[in-house]
C-alpha cells in the first residue's frame, strides 16, 4: 500500500490517479456527514464530489503544515458553509416531497438500511427511525446542523468550530443544545427521573 | 445547594465531552442528587446514540462506492488544471532554459504588462471612432416577449413544436437558414428604430448543436453538467461487456431527479423566452425520461437505440460545450 505522504506527493504533481487513492480513504467519511448535512443522497454525493474538487484544485497549495485530514476538513467546512443552494427537499409523513410536488419513495432515494436480509417488520423500524431523525436535523439550521456534526462527528473543540464557522463560542453551545433536543424529540427518547439513580454514579467510575 | 439551571448548562459541556476530569466528576455528583438533571442528561446521551445507530444504517452499501468513485473521478477528469499549473507545466517545458522558472514567470509577467499598457495608452490616444453609434447607454434593458400561458403542462414538447413557438415569440427572428441553404452562420444582427440592437440567435435543435451558453443560466449550467455526466456514465455503463441490470440503477435514479429538474428549468426558459435554453432542454429531456423509464432489465436493443441517438446526435459534446464556457457565446454547427 502507498503512503498517504506519496500520494498527497504525486497528487499536488497533478496525478489524478493518486488523487483518487487519497480521496477513496475519506470518501465515506465526507459522505456520511454531507449526507447528514444535506439530508439528501444525490445533495450528498454532489457535495461531497465537490469538496474533492476542490480540494483537488487547491491541493498544490497543500504544503503538509497541517495533517491532511484536516486541511480537507477545512476545505469540507467552506463547501458546506458555501452550499447555498435552496433545500428542494423536506422530509414529510414517510415520503420526500419535492418542491414540484412529485412524491418518491424512500427506497429510490437511497435511504433503505444496508442489510438487505433483515425481516421487513425490523426494516420498517430502520426506515422509520431514518425518517424521524433527519426529521429532526431538518428543524435545525444550516449551520446549527454543521455545527452539530462537526461536535459529534469530527470530535472538534467549540474554539475550533467556532474558528471554522466564524461564530462565538456561545453560538455554538447554543446550536449543540438545539440540536440535541430536537433530536431527543423526534426520536422520542424520554428518561423518568424516578428511573436508574446510579446512572451518574456508574458514568463516574 | 444543588442548583438545577446551573447543572443543566453543563450538560451540553457533558454530553460533548468539553469538561475537564475534576469538572467532570463534579458536574456528575450534581446529577446524582438530583433525579429531574439525570434524567435529562440520560436522555441526551441516549438520543446521541440513537442518532449514531440510525445514521450508520442509512449509509449506501458497499455496490456504491464504485460507482462514487468512476464519478469522482469522471468530473476530475474534466477538470481544467489551473492557470499557475499550466504556467507551470508550460515554463517546465523549456526544459534547461528555466534554471529559475519563477523569475522568467515574473520576467513574463511584466513584459504582457508594459505591452498591455502600451495598447491601453495607444487606445486612450486615438480616442473612440469618430461617427461610431453610442448603442450602450441607450440600449434598452430587454424585456422577454412572453406570451399568456394560462396554464403550464409538464410534458415534452413535440418535435417541430419548439419552432412554431418561435415564430410566435419573437415575430422578428428569420431563419438565417431559409435564405442561405443552411450554408450560412446562424447568427445574425437585427435592427429596428427605438429597439433593442441584439444578436440573435438562431438554431436548429440538437442535430445542429448551438450552444448560446452566455445565455444560460448558471443554474441550467450545472444541470447541463449533471446531465452530461450522468449520460458518459449511461453510456459507459450499457457498453460495458459485463454489463449487468443493476449497472443502471444509478443512471435511472439520476435521469429521474434531472428529468423533474429539466422540467423546470424548460419551463423556465419558455417563460422568459430563451429560445436557445428551451431548446437545448428539450432537446435533453427526451434522453432524460428514455433512461428513467428503462426497465430494470433492459435489452440490449433498447440500450443501444439510446446509446445511438446519443451518439447521432452529439449530446453529450453539447452539453460539454455548454457547461464548459458559461461566459462565451460558443456555438457549432455542423
Amino acid at each position: 500500500m502507498i503512503k498517504e505522504d506519496k500520494l498527497i506527493e504525486r497528487a499536488r504533481e497533478g496525478d489524478q490517479e493518486a488523487f483518487c487513492l487519497l480521496a477513496r480513504s475519506y470518501q465515506r467519511r465526507i459522505y456520511a456527514l454531507a449526507l447528514q448535512y444535506t439530508r439528501d443522497p444525490h445533495e450528498a454525493e454532489d457535495l461531497s464530489q465537490e469538496v474533492w474538487l476542490k480540494a483537488y484544485r487547491a491541493i498544490s497549495g497543500f504544503r503538509g503544515e497541517a495533517g491532511f485530514y484536516t486541511w480537507l476538513r477545512r476545505i469540507m467546512v467552506n463547501t458546506f458553509l458555501n452550499h447555498q443552494r435552496e433545500m428542494k427537499t423536506v422530509y414529510s409523513g414517510g415520503k420526500k416531497v419535492f418542491r414540484l410536488g412529485e412524491l418518491v419513495s424512500l427506497d429510490e432515494l437511497g435511504l433503505t438500511p444496508a442489510e438487505p436480509r433483515q425481516a421487513p417488520e425490523e426494516r420498517l423500524q430502520q426506515q422509520m427511525m431514518i425518517e424521524k431523525v433527519m426529521e429532526g436535523l431538518s428543524e435545525l439550521t444550516a449551520q446549527q446542523r454543521l455545527i452539530f456534526l462537526l461536535k459529534h462527528r469530527e470530535g472538534m473543540t467549540y474554539d475550533e468550530i467556532a474558528r471554522a464557522c466564524a461564530v462565538s463560542t456561545g453560538t455554538v453551545k447554543k446550536a449543540l443544545f438545539r440540536a440535541i433536543n430536537r433530536l431527543r424529540e423526534y426520536l422520542g427518547v424520554k428518561f423518568s427521573a424516578a428511573e436508574d439513580v446510579s446512572y451518574a454514579a456508574r458514568e463516574r467510575r | 445547594m444543588h442548583d438545577c439551571v446551573k447543572t443543566r448548562e453543563l450538560l451540553v459541556d457533558l454530553v460533548f465531552d468539553e469538561l475537564g476530569p475534576e469538572a467532570r466528576r463534579r458536574a456528575l455528583l450534581e446529577l446524582e442528587g438530583c433525579p429531574d438533571c439525570l434524567a435529562q442528561y440520560r436522555s441526551m446521551s441516549e438520543a446521541l446514540r440513537v442518532f449514531d445507530q440510525v445514521t450508520e444504517t442509512a449509509m449506501p452499501d458497499e455496490s456504491y462506492w464504485p460507482g462514487y468513485e468512476t464519478r469522482l473521478h469522471e468530473r476530475l477528469r474534466l477538470e481544467r488544471p489551473s492557470w499557475m499549473r499550466r504556467l507551470a507545466d508550460w515554463i517546465g517545458g523549456f526544459g534547461p532554459l528555466t534554471v529559475r522558472p519563477l523569475s522568467v514567470a515574473v520576467g513574463l509577467a511584466l513584459v504582457l504588462l508594459a505591452i498591455g499598457l502600451w495598447t491601453w495608452q495607444r487606445r486612450q490616444a486615438v480616442g473612440p471612432t469618430p461617427g461610431a453609434p453610442y448603442v450602450a447607454a441607450k440600449t434598452p434593458t430587454p424585456q422577454p416577449n412572453v406570451e399568456s400561458h394560462d396554464e403550464v403542462v409538464a410534458t415534452t414538447p413535440k418535435s417541430g413544436e419548439i419552432s412554431k413557438r418561435r415564430k410566435s415569440v419573437h415575430p422578428t427572428v428569420h431563419l438565417a437558414a431559409e435564405k442561405s441553404n443552411g450554408n450560412a452562420p446562424s447568427v445574425r444582427r437585427e435592427e429596428r428604430v427605438g429597439e433593442m440592437v441584439k444578436d440573435v440567435v438562431v438554431s436548429r435543435g440538437f442535430d445542429q448543436p448551438l450552444i448560446a451558453a452566455s445565455l444560460f443560466t448558471p443554474e441550467t449550467i450545472r444541470h447541463f453538467e449533471k446531465a452530461q455526466l450522468m449520460l458518459r456514465s449511461f453510456r459507459n455503463a450499457s457498453a460495458a461487456k459485463s454489463f449487468a441490470a443493476t449497472d443502471l440503477a444509478y443512471e435511472r435514479q439520476m435521469s429521474r431527479r434531472l428529468l423533474t429538474k429539466n422540467i423546470l428549468l424548460r419551463r423556465d426558459a419558455e417563460l422568459k423566452g430563451n429560445l436557445p435554453a428551451e431548446e437545448a432542454l428539450s432537446g435533453l429531456e427526451p434522453f432524460l425520461l428514455d433512461i428513467a423509464n428503462l426497465p430494470d432489465k433492459p435489452s440490449s436493443g433498447e440500450l443501444g437505440g439510446i446509446r445511438e441517438r446519443l451518439q447521432r446526435k452529439e449530446l453529450i459534446a453539447s452539453l460539454q460545450i455548454s457547461s464548459a464556457q458559461p461566459s462565451a457565446l460558443a456555438y457549432k454547427i455542423q
